[in-house]
């Protein structure tokens, strides 16, 4: 599904990423894992562009989305981001947060004659409002579509967040250190929903400290460190039995 | 001499008029002139720096520029447009918009520069397009921070109205400077220059708090 080929990124004199090379198949969950300044948040935002790589490819959907011709907004509305920050829009409500998105996309498609989610925007807003509420439903905070996300607690913000990334159905969710700005008591309530949508056949990519979730969550654990993929392969190959010192390091600091 | 109470009224009116209608000009173009200032600097949205420097430079200018020679400056150009640059309260407008542009425009840019990047970097990833960006965030996002800066540029362009004494073109400020200069030995014992004073601090004050008051009603950043 997304093939990066040895994908490099520098700050001025800062080398981030020295060159990645990385490939997640079709529904495949993969966990990032590594010490601070290692790059997994970069190499996070490189692949939806929201940094611009300095050298090399990101094959999506074969496509390389690096290049500028790519319309790269048509790219993301197929990629879901979530943040450490949740950065839920503030002055919308929850619903409006959720709906935002779809809404505008969908009735781009409706005035180009696609009439797939609805007959007008009315009923597309109508849509997409009634889905919102299912999603908020599953996750138990319909309660909360009206209000605005100051009033919620971070758990709950970040269970949103995630929520309105799923109201794009997207195919792949890119997720960035998701528990890491929670209070401790409100990392299970986010990671949980994290495993729920595990279970469906999207493609996950998540940066985590959180290592006894990334073995139970994850097909395939990466190693980043000095920006390079150092060590990859399933969680039981990685966290039992590390080849390489700088993995078994970092472990021995981790667990 | 002495002043009535519809001659007050009178120039209650002429120094709200130039006021707002001033003001209202100036953010018409300072909004625009703020955004751009914003997404082009090196940190917005699109980095454009000879546009940003360019820009940067000509408000540098204009604020650099007392608001009395920016009336000398403009004298032409309101008789181009009015017929005459003095004597009607209308005559102000102009170098008084002139004045409070580069300000808005700098006003607008702080406030957009409030925007958490997060949030920006939260829609691009939801596909926005740099407009929309523009539309659904940053400007959603600050309003607050832009109207309390509203009431800010409404009350200093109400200070700068004082000029308009020096073009005959009225108002209550240079109403009350008429009235001491008509009145030199006792102004001060005449209730009616405490009256316009008076008049003048209230207009003040209901500018500011309105503004604070609508700037916090649609604030939805904090926990109500």
């Amino acid at each position: 599904m997304i093939d990066v080929i040895n994908l490099k990124k520098s700050f001025g004199n800062l080398h981030v990423l020295r060159g990645v090379n990385l490939s997640v198949k079709d529904g495949e969950k993969v966990c990032v894992i590594g010490p601070s300044g290692s790059g997994k948040s970069t190499l996070l935002y490189c692949l939806n562009c929201l940094t611009d790589p300095s050298d090399g490819e990101i094959i999506y959907e074969g496509k390389d989305i690096t290049d500028f011709k790519v319309n790269i907004n048509e790219v993301r509305e197929s990629i879901g981001m979530v943040f450490q920050q949740f950065n839920l829009f503030k002055h919308k409500t929850v619903l409006e947060n959720i709906i935002l998105a779809p809404v505008h996309i969908q009735t781009k498609y409706l005035r180009k004659g696609i009439k797939d989610y609805g007959n007008s925007k009315k009923e597309i807003i109508e849509n997409n409002k009634k889905y919102a509420m299912e999603l908020l439903e599953k996750i138990g905070l319909s309660d909360k579509a009206n209000a605005y996300p100051s009033t919620l607690s971070g758990g709950q913000q970040q269970r949103i967040a995630i929520v309105r990334t799923l109201a794009m159905k997207p195919k792949l969710i890119l997720f960035d250190e998701p528990t890491s700005a929670l209070d401790p008591e409100m990392v299970k309530e986010v990671l949980d929903l994290i495993r729920d949508i595990a279970k469906e056949n999207i493609t996950m990519i998540i940066v985590t400290h959180e290592m006894g979730f990334a073995r139970e969550v994850a097909d395939r654990v990466i190693f980043m460190d000095e920006g390079v993929v150092l060590e990859e392969g399933t969680p039981e190959e990685i966290f039992d039995n590390p080849k390489m010192s700088r993995t078994k390091e970092f472990l021995s600091k981790v667990l | 001499m002495r002043v009535s109470f519809s001659e007050i009224f009178k120039m209650i009116l002429e120094t709200l008029g130039m006021t707002f209608i001033s003001c209202g000009l100036a953010y018409i173009l300072g909004l625009p002139t703020g955004i751009l200032l914003n997404v082009t600097s090196k940190k917005g949205i699109m980095p454009c720096k000879w546009l940003n420097t360019i820009l940067s430079l000509i408000i540098n200018i204009l604020r650099s520029i007392p608001c009395l020679i920016i009336v000398v400056l403009l004298m032409q150009t309101v008789r181009d447009i009015f017929g005459r640059a003095t004597g009607e309260w209308y005559a102000i407008i102009i170098p008084l918009f002139v004045t409070s542009f580069g300000f808005v425009s700098r006003m607008v840019e702080q406030s957009l520069a409030e925007v958490d990047n997060g949030k920006i970097e939260a829609i691009e990833s939801l596909g926005a397009t740099k407009f929309q960006i523009i539309t659904k965030v940053l400007l959603p996002e600050s309003r607050a921070s832009l109207i309390s800066g509203l009431a800010v540029t409404l009350v200093s362009i109400l200070g700068y109205t004082s000029f308009a004494y020096n073009i005959g073109a009225g108002g209550l400020i240079a109403g009350i400077w008429k009235f001491y200069s008509k009145n030199t030995g006792d102004y001060l014992s005449e209730p009616f220059f405490w009256i316009m004073i008076i008049v003048v601090i209230l207009i003040v004050q209901g500018i500011q708090e309105l503004g604070l008051l609508i700037s916090k009603k649609i604030d939805k950043r904090r926990i109500l």
